[in-house]
Formats: structure tokens, sequence, C-alpha cells
């Protein structure tokens, strides 16, 4: 997809483009970090290990932490994933705010 | 198109290119406006947080230097109307003494002009654009100038939290002086409604005159009198 049609947080935040790369070498950071700390991938890990890992990974508190920086990471796919949630009608609705559209979108969002 | 002679060439048909491309065409100017975005018209500008991105800088990415580099391309726009088609719509004036700011405090530099030069407008921009303010609040600071078209936007209830602790310190304040219609009376653009999501591809109604319209103006005069009634957008 060319990067002027990306609707991605990537591009508002400066990432150069392919995006893939970015999210490649971000899920790369990731895994290097979970292996680190607990040696396991991060799919691998509980629900309660991820937890803990995501906490320290997003104030760049995991020692040797190579790639992307961590909360570079989750500020980047925290945003895409509330917009994708709560950025649209529904979402707007589900948070009782008020839509108030000048155009309203003819798809979801 | 590229052996024509023209009188100006604008780069860039962002919020000062398009308005100076405007105000150049109706003085009866040739005016050529280069921009290297997609020419957003105001159809394209639907409500929507997502879609609303495209309106971002798209391709290579702003190369970031210096001791303290920050990203801006969040704040910047891309293609017709810039950094306009989402900006705040905050229209604050410089102080008289931001203009001294060397010899008062020795930090910075002067600026080779000062306040009273630009006065006439910011005025002028206020009347433009239509903005909503209070003048008489802001003269406590500011030499007077004319007064905004519009008086200054209702305050919202953080805004009163603000408002008292400020008036028990003794600290006065002035309604902000935003490009909002406060009231329906300037054209077509209705009342604002609500503070935050002011972005002109975002839901809730655009504050802004849209840069689009700008440039519309600027166009062959036959198209300017139905775009001249949308300005208030």
């Amino acid at each position: 997809m060319p990067a002027e049609e990306a609707l991605l947080q990537a591009r508002i935040l400066n990432v150069r483009p392919p995006f893939a790369n970015f999210y490649r070498a971000a899920i790369g950071a990731v895994d290097r970090g979970a292996e680190k700390v607990f040696n396991r991938k991060f799919t691998q890990l509980t629900a309660v290990e991820q937890y803990d890992f995501v906490g320290r990974m997003r104030q760049n508190q995991i020692e040797g932490w190579t790639g992307p920086t961590g909360g570079f990471i989750y500020t980047l796919l925290r945003t895409d994933a509330v917009d994708v949630v709560y950025g649209t009608m529904e979402g707007y609705a589900a948070l009782g705010i008020p839509y108030q559209a000048h155009i309203v979108p003819d798809k979801r969002w | 198109m590229a052996n024509e002679k023209v009188d100006v060439v604008i780069i860039g048909a962002g919020c000062s290119g398009s308005v100076f491309a405007s105000v150049l065409a109706k003085a009866g100017k040739k005016v050529v406006l280069i921009e290297s975005g997609p020419d957003w018209q105001l159809t394209d500008l639907v409500s929507s947080e997502m879609w609303g991105r495209r309106i971002r800088p798209a391709g290579a990415p702003i190369l970031l230097e210096g001791k303290n580099p920050m990203g801006y391309a969040g704040q910047a726009g891309w293609g017709v109307g810039g950094a306009a088609l989402h900006y705040f719509a905050n229209h604050p004036r410089y102080l008289v003494n931001d203009y001294k700011i060397k010899s008062e405090h020795n930090r910075a530099l002067d600026w080779p002009i000062s306040y009273q030069d630009v006065a006439p407008f910011y005025d002028r921009v206020a009347w433009d654009v239509g903005m909503s303010g209070d003048a008489k609040a802001e003269e406590i600071w500011r030499p007077a100038g004319q007064a905004y078209p519009m008086p200054p936007m209702k305050s919202f209830p953080n805004g009163e939290v603000w408002l008292k602790g400020f008036k028990e310190l003794g600290i006065r304040t002035a309604p902000a002086p935003v490009a909002m219609n406060s009231t329906s009376s300037r054209g077509a653009r209705p009342a604002f409604m609500t503070a935050g999501a002011m972005s002109a591809a975002r839901p809730a109604r655009s504050p802004i005159r849209s840069s689009p319209i700008w440039v519309k103006l600027a166009r062959p005069m036959p198209k300017c009198a139905p775009c001249r009634r949308l300005r208030a957008f």
C-alpha cells in the first residue's frame, strides 16, 4: 500500500515507510525483550506476564532492549487499537459522546 | 502551463499559501499555487478519526535533527489546506514585549518589527478568517485594536474551574481568540458546539475556515461567487 493511503499511526509519528518494516522490527524487539526477561517469546507468556512485560516495556525499563524503543512501540500500537475501537461512530456511542459529524462517514469509521 | 507567465508562484497550499493566493487573485494577479499533496475538496473531509489521518503528511518522513529532535508530522498537514485542516483554531497574538526579548531579557533575538507594525494585520486576519473573542479583555496586556467580529466562545465547565482559581489568585484572564463561530450570523458556518476533536476531517463541527475554500477563492472569478458563500464552512 502506498504510504499516502495508509491510515496507520506510524504515518503520524514520522515512521519511515514502508511501515511493515517498522512492525517487523517491533515484533522482533518485543520477542527479544520477552526472551531476556522470561526466556520465552511474548506469545508464550501468560496473560499476567504479558501485562507486566508491557507495563515495563512502555516505560523503557527492560534492560538490554534493542530495536525501536518500547515506549514508542506501545504508543503506536495502542493508539491504533484505541482508535479502531473507539474512533468509530459505534465507539463514540459506547462512550456516550455525541459524534456530531459534519460529513457522516459511509463506512463504520 | 509550463511556459505561461504568471505574476506570483506560491509553494505550498497550506494556511498561508492559500490565503496569499486568494488575496492576490482577488487583486487581479495571476497566481500559480504549487502543492505536492492531494487537492482536497470539502467533500473529502469526512468526519472520521481514521480517515482523518489521510490529511497527515505522507511519503518520506521529515528529517529530524538537532539536540532535541521532535516529530511534528502529527501537527503538520498534507495537501491543499495543510495543517489548517486540523488545527485547533487558536489565534493568540504575540505580546508587545515578545518582539523585544533580547532587549528586555538578554535572550534570543529582537524582532526587526514591533507589535504596532503587525497589529493591523492581526485585526484584518480576525475579520477575514472570522474569529470569536473579546478584544477589550485582551487589551489589558496589548494595545487597543478592533473588536473581534463575533463574541467569545462560551466557557466549558472545566474552564469555569480554572477561571475560579485564577480569580481567587487575582490573575486576570481573557477568552481565547479562536477561529470558530460563536454565533451563526456570519455566513453558513454554524456556531461551533464542542471543545476538542476540532479537526476538519474528524467528528464535531469544524471550527475553521478551511484552506481549500481559500484556494477556491483564488480560482477564476466565475467560480468565486459560490465559493464566497461557502467560506463560512
